[in-house]
């Protein structure tokens, strides 16, 4: 009887062993999965993105363009002084003129869309820019998303930083966000 | 008593062998699992380097004194390449003199300057070392200004808009 009881004790142990390495055995492969799934290589992407986001806007801000009046035709212009034309006369009015436009508006619907749509469009990538009054940035003087769309609510954007420039009205901040 | 022992010893092989069977078939798909995700892994890794290194050559490219917007003795502008010096510097890699130098910098690669805007058309060729048999390539971008220094004042625009393509082969 006592030898039936232990054979039956040992039996019982063998299988609790048995579940024991199966349940170790699930874990483990669970564990590799996890690791699989939530392996994020964004860290990889994010260098690129800000270096490309720092060195768009950098550029972009130096750029000078042709074609822009006040009363006659002008020495060269800046991206920058186009953008603080923008700030002070937002309605146009005494501001610069150029192919038919004030700054805003030129800014807006000619330039940028030929700057950004030449390089960031070109490469395939989601972005969005805004400049803004920092005493005012309601709302804000140009706005502009990528042909691929902009970076509400997505993951792994990286922006340009600050571009902070000295206007008549205030402090203008231009910003640059892009991402996957 | 001893035929009920041997029958029962043959169903404790069978059990044996049927659980011995399941665990080589669970532990074959753990190394075919296992097999798979070391591939993976290994060519996540490679494409890793070699978007570390396009984007460490394209960094590079852009800070080398050589093509560099300069502005006397102060510092030079970041991300902006003089189109004079760029000429200059293409030419100069034509000859075989200096390959070694600059191919211990960008090793197997292209370097391509594309001009977006006033002249969407113009784009310069700079570094061009292919790699026949690549098993495969990446392309980083950086955005640059095209500083044109032969263009003094006047009302002709100076500083154009581009950007640097970096092709770099493995």
């Amino acid at each position: 009887m006592i030898s039936v009881s232990g054979g039956r004790n040992r039996k019982g142990q063998m299988e609790m062993i048995g579940l024991v390495v199966i349940v170790l055995l699930v874990t483990i492969a669970f564990l590799f999965l996890a690791q699989f799934a939530l392996r994020d290589n964004s860290d990889d992407q994010f260098f690129a993105r800000k270096q490309l986001a720092v060195s768009t806007l950098t550029a972009i801000s130096k750029t000078t363009v042709q074609n822009c009046e006040l009363d006659g035709p002008l020495e060269v212009l800046s991206v920058n002084d186009l953008l603080k034309d923008c700030a002070d006369n937002p309605e146009g009015g005494f501001g610069f003129l150029c192919q038919g436009k004030y700054s805003c508006a030129y800014l807006q619907e000619n330039l940028f869309p030929i700057l950004f749509g030449g390089s960031l469009d070109t490469f395939k990538r989601r972005y969005e820019f805004v400049s803004f009054i920092i005493q005012n940035p309601d709302p804000p003087l140009l706005f502009l998303t990528g042909k691929n769309g902009g970076c509400q609510g997505r993951k792994n954007v990286d922006t340009s930083g600050d571009f902070p420039l000295n206007a008549g009205v205030g402090v203008i901040e231009s910003r640059l966000l892009i991402c996957d | 008593m001893i035929i009920k022992k041997t029958k029962q010893g043959q169903i404790h092989i069978t059990e044996t062998i049927a659980v011995l069977f399941i665990f080589f078939v669970l532990l074959f798909f753990g190394l075919v699992f296992y097999y798979k995700y070391a591939d993976v892994s290994a060519k996540e890794q490679l494409a890793e380097n070699l978007e570390r290194r396009a984007v460490d050559s394209t960094t590079r490219f852009i800070f080398l004194p050589e093509v560099q917007c300069t502005q006397g003795e102060l510092p030079p502008f970041s991300y902006c390449l003089d189109l004079l010096k760029l000429n200059a510097f293409k030419d100069m890699l034509l000859g075989d003199a200096l390959d070694e130098y600059y191919f211990h910098l960008f090793s197997f690669a292209k370097i391509t300057i594309q001009e977006v805007y006033p002249d969407p058309t113009r784009s310069w060729v700079v570094y061009n070392k292919p790699k026949i048999d690549y098993s495969s390539k990446k392309i980083t971008y950086f955005s640059t200004a095209l500083e044109d220094t032969s263009v003094f004042g006047g009302t002709e625009p100076s500083i154009y808009f581009g950007y640097v393509a970096m092709e770099v082969y493995s």
